[in-house]
């Protein structure tokens, strides 16, 4: 197994704090461990000696992985962190702007302190700005095990779906902007993703054919806007397929034989979205 | 000789998925069915069970009325599925992801409706995930793609009114887009 190199000064740092935790918690900490600087972090932070939380502090920011520099500020949205290589792997996302929160994209979920509404209400007001990312702190699976008992599992195709939904304006992510053509690998669940009608038809529409951007409007009835919020929010969830090869936007057939049967029974259902 | 053009919904699944309340939430009639005191693994779970048919109904305008059928769960009464699937627009299949082996609950319907859900659309609703979180959705996809088809998978709670329509209209532009 591949021990992480740790700088000189990571080391010292936990020299220092080794005893410190040992007077507090009782136990004292390895230096061998694969995670052992995230655990010297983790007890650092739930110190109650301002000194040991300090020296948590430094040595999380000399354990973490740096934050890359964007060119454009759209590029540090949540958004585009959401759709970044950076979480991949499970690591906690510490803002200035909004509190820390786990991402574990291989299990498909985020870890918090507090409610996922509580998530969604901090970001809502957030829309493009960027949240001040200060820390991605990857996170080892033995402190996975320990942050399940701790913190609250939220879906993370939720988080992923509302951030497309809500925070798109307009502009695709630069990923599937590079897609000739979309389709779907499944539909979203829509038992508990929230979602208007047009998202169904969209979905629909995008299993059964594939199309460009436009096609997708043309087809659905959608607008731009609602379109490119779709696409991202699937992007990010994963279900977004790239086509290669672009057929123009098929004109609308008739409402004739089923088709039209099917209009009557939408309209009468009220679903007609 | 009416002008009335029928086209009919076909609802089905394991016993105790929710099929007769699923057609109650739609239904502009009140849901007839045939119902009988359950005596075998059924009685566990529900007092009665449908041994017949659930069958519902919306008028959809002067010329066009939209049929809604349930078929018996239990496997015994699978002759009456042929008889009810002739000719339907579409299958909602509703498994119970609480009972031992969903995904072995949905290969039943799937072979058994085969031939019709080729030439129609089908769409599956699973039904007590707050009972039983596993196989998730991805699980289910995972074995629709096992078996070469794709249709909807969504969780639903049937006495909802709102989850029912939703299930309807996936299966309606399903067959929509095709």
């Amino acid at each position: 197994m591949n021990q992480p190199i740790l700088s000189k000064e990571a080391i010292a740092l936990m020299l220092r704090m080794r005893f410190l935790i040992k007077n507090e918690f009782g136990e004292l900490l390895s230096f061998q461990a694969q995670d052992a600087a995230t655990k010297f972090c983790e007890y650092g932070a739930r110190s109650s000696q301002p000194a040991l939380r300090e020296l948590a502090q430094q040595l999380s920011s000399l354990i973490s992985v740096p934050v890359p520099k964007t060119a454009q500020p759209r590029e540090s949205s949540i958004l585009e962190l959401l759709a970044s290589d950076l979480v991949e792997q499970p690591v906690r996302l510490v803002f200035t702007r909004i509190p820390a929160f786990v991402i574990d994209k291989p299990r498909r979920r985020c870890l918090l302190n507090f409610s996922f509404e509580e998530l969604l209400e901090e970001l809502r007001p957030l829309g493009t700005v960027d949240p001040g990312l200060t820390q991605v702190e990857p996170i080892s699976p033995g402190d996975l095990v320990e942050l399940e008992k701790k913190t609250i599992s939220a879906s993370l195709h939720g988080l992923m779906w509302f951030c497309g939904l809500q925070f798109s304006q307009g502009q695709l992510l630069p990923k599937p902007q590079s897609f000739p053509a979309f389709g779907l690998n499944r539909w979203p669940d829509f038992g508990t993703l929230p979602h208007a009608a047009q998202h169904l038809k969209m979905a629909t529409f995008l299993m059964r054919k594939t199309a460009s951007l436009d096609g997708l409007t043309a087809g659905t009835g959608a607008t731009k806007n609602e379109a490119v919020a779709f696409l991202n929010a699937c992007f990010l969830c994963g279900w977004l397929k790239r086509v290669e090869g672009v057929a123009p936007p098929a004109p609308a057939a008739p409402k004739s034989g089923l088709r039209g049967v099917i209009g009557r029974i939408r309209v009468r259902l009220g679903m007609s979205g | 000789m009416s002008n009335m053009t029928e086209v009919k919904i076909i609802f089905t699944g394991t016993m105790g998925a929710g099929k007769t309340t699923a057609i109650n939430a739609i239904s502009e009639i009140k849901t007839i069915s045939t119902e009988a005191v359950a005596t075998d693994e059924t009685a566990q779970r529900k007092e009665t069970t449908t041994v017949g048919m659930d069958y519902g109904e919306v008028t959809v305008d002067e010329g066009l009325v939209l049929r809604l059928y349930g078929t018996p769960g239990q496997r015994r009464f699978r002759h009456m599925w042929e008889i009810l699937a002739k000719g339907a627009l579409g299958f909602v299949i509703l498994v119970d992801n609480a009972r031992p082996s969903p995904l072995e609950d949905l290969s039943i319907y799937l072979d058994n409706f085969k031939n019709h859900i080729a030439a129609s659309a089908a769409v599956i609703g699973v039904t007590r995930t707050d009972v039983s979180a596993q196989p998730d959705i991805d699980a289910y996809y995972q074995y629709l793609a096992e078996r070469e088809e794709m249709h909807p998978v969504m969780t639903v709670d049937v006495r909802r009114r709102e989850d029912v329509l939703m299930l309807l209209d996936s299966l309606l532009l399903s067959r929509e887009f095709e």
